[in-house]
């Protein structure tokens, strides 16, 4: 009955999202903000498990939901408020933050390709690694040119993100990492737009230098993956 | 409520960046461009505490607009059942340690640079 209530009724789902979401963001607030229940974590996982139970196809629940997944990109366009407002800090550091992406936009794929090489995974999943630190529509552009599997990018981006999101206050303790604006500028190196959700809840200056490593390692990758990839494959 | 009536100025812009992508054949994401159209404008216009606001409020849900793409996930869980060693290993090890690395060479060029000014 419900199942053709939900096939029936994309509002229902929308809702449905909209419910789960809250009780996410509820539950990572009772548990005093315990890292393993990282609200973006948990509604992705009770939203699978929702639509598995009530046997729904993806097409249709993304179908339902397509106004959410429009404002990801009206909350993309929107970071550029904190970059604005930060601007003159990031002028004033712009070397060293430029070194750093520099030397990340090379170790970052080379290490992801050489793990999974270690472990004998066939080329296609190789170069579908390969741009996991950036974001979705950047890493399914990079997989496409690069020869790498749509499908699977997405997923290992979406993953590769909320790692980092979850282990990023555990890193930066052991590892006194202090200085703000490293905090942000390495969450989003690594972990792009999910982990600049978390470095937003940090402060918005954490959030602006994460949204700004964002978009530069997205450049850079997509500009730098296609040469790189012609040389060792 | 305010913020509300700033929401639209962000739209624009993500339009904008759509038609722009389309036009000039870009190989960069158009909410990248979107963002960078808005970046050249709020540097025109004088600094605006609404639209400030605006931005914070809607950054506040980020991880819902993450939901649609990341339940995509679902779809693959046989392709990620194959090959699961060398995708734990990338995905999980090579994360971890380019993080730290990250982190910590940010943080390293940051002090270094303190040094050479002082």
């Amino acid at each position: 009955m419900i199942h053709t209530l939900l096939q029936s009724a994309p509002m229902l789902l929308l809702a449905l999202t909209l419910l789960v979401y809250l009780i996410s963001v509820r539950l990572y607030q009772t548990s005093n903000k315990n890292i393993l229940l990282l609200p973006v974590v948990t509604s992705i996982t009770l939203m699978i498990i929702l639509l598995k139970i009530f046997d729904i196809q993806y097409t249709h629940y993304f179908e339902s939901v397509e106004i959410i997944h429009f404002l990801l990109s009206t909350a993309t366009v929107a970071l550029a408020v904190p970059l604005r407002n930060h601007f003159h800090l990031i002028v004033e550091h712009a070397f060293p933050l430029t070194i750093s992406l520099a030397v990340m936009a090379f170790i970052t794929p080379a290490f992801a390709v050489l793990s999974a090489w270690f472990f004998n995974a066939d080329t296609a999943v190789l170069l579908s690694l390969a741009p996991k630190s950036i974001s979705t529509p950047f890493a399914i552009g990079v997989a496409e040119e690069i020869g790498g599997y749509p499908p699977l990018v997405a997923a290992i981006v979406i993953v590769t993100g909320a790692i980092v999101a979850i282990i990023s206050t555990s890193v930066f303790k052991i590892f006194s990492i202090n200085n703000s604006i490293a905090q942000g500028f390495s969450m989003g190196l690594i972990g792009h737009g999910i982990a600049t959700a978390t470095a937003l809840e940090i402060s918005m200056k954490t959030g602006a230098f994460s949204a700004l490593a964002m978009g530069l390692m997205g450049l850079s990758t997509s500009v730098l993956l296609p040469y790189l990839v012609s040389w060792f494959f | 409520m305010k913020f509300i009536l700033y929401i639209p100025l962000f739209i624009i812009f993500q339009l904008a960046g759509d038609e722009l992508k389309a036009l000039l054949g870009l190989p960069v994401p158009s909410a990248t461009i979107g963002m960078l159209l808005l970046l050249i404008f709020l540097f025109i216009i004088p600094q605006n505490i609404n639209i400030t606001n605006a931005a914070q409020k809607l950054l506040l849900h980020l991880p819902l607009f993450f939901i649609p793409a990341g339940v995509g996930i679902m779809q693959y869980t046989e392709v990620l059942k194959q090959d699961s060693l060398a995708l734990f290993s990338s995905v999980v090890g090579s994360t971890i340690l380019c993080f730290i690395l990250a982190a910590w060479l940010t943080q390293r060029l940051l002090k270094s640079e303190n040094i050479e000014t002082k």
